[in-house]
């Protein structure tokens, strides 16, 4: 298994500028799903009347980056489980647990508890409180999202990404 | 074995089709895959070409 693992990051290092730039991409699409979350379901609640009711298209749109959550939640981890393995940091292992706790609320505090409580209709066997605990989760995305763009911009500043888009992609 | 409390992965806006979400793992997975081995097959196609660069003496 060890040198599986250590071929695999190997590898993961060699095409560094490539394994950042699809977690940064997939992981920024969860913007959408946020805006959604906030400009609906919070201000339906805080307010009394949604901000955006997606219909068409949008609402096609917004279930796609639903269904990439799962793949970019995996690329992210890799890239703070890479961090991690190269030293221990804090900021690291928080992040990967900000990330991971949102396997909370993809399979138990979901999004159908937070709108069914939300929206006023039978939540469930669940406590209300938990509805603000999963928007929570969702928005600890924010500052993992901010670090993987940081990330990735370091990556294109140390010349590792257009290297990559001047040798590579030509 | 169901639990009252325990509900698939939802956006609130539909159900969560769980083919369609191994459609989009298998989906990304492909596209990630192949571009990082046109990256490595490059690469090795570029140090094979500069190996077999003449040298000048």
């Amino acid at each position: 298994m060890r040198p599986f693992i250590t071929r695999f990051f190997a590898w993961y290092e060699r095409n560094y500028a490539l394994n950042i730039g699809i977690a940064a991409f997939l992981f920024l699409l969860q913007l959408v799903h946020l805006y959604w979350l906030t400009t609906d379901v919070v201000a339906m609640r805080l307010t009394g009347e949604s901000w955006f009711s997606p219909s068409g298209p949008l609402r096609w749109f917004i279930l796609i980056v639903d269904y990439s959550e799962i793949p970019a939640l995996f690329s992210v981890s890799l890239v703070y489980i890479n961090e991690l393995r190269k030293g221990w940091n804090w900021k690291s292992a928080l992040f990967l647990l900000f990330l991971n706790s949102q396997w909370l609320h993809i399979f138990w505090i979901t999004d159908e508890f937070v709108v069914a409580e939300l929206g006023g209709g039978a939540g469930g066997a669940l406590p209300v409180a938990l509805v603000w605990v999963a928007i929570a989760i969702d928005y600890l995305e924010l500052p993992v999202i901010y670090d993987t763009m940081r990330k990735f911009a370091l990556a294109i500043r140390e010349q590792r990404t257009t290297t990559f888009l001047r040798e590579e992609l030509r | 074995m169901s639990a009252p409390w325990f509900v698939p992965l939802h956006s609130g806006l539909a159900g969560h089709d769980w083919l369609m979400q191994a459609a989009v793992i298998l989906m990304v997975a492909g596209a990630w895959l192949f571009l990082a081995g046109t990256i490595e097959r490059r690469a090795a196609r570029r140090q094979w070409q500069g190996s077999e660069r003449p040298v000048n003496h």
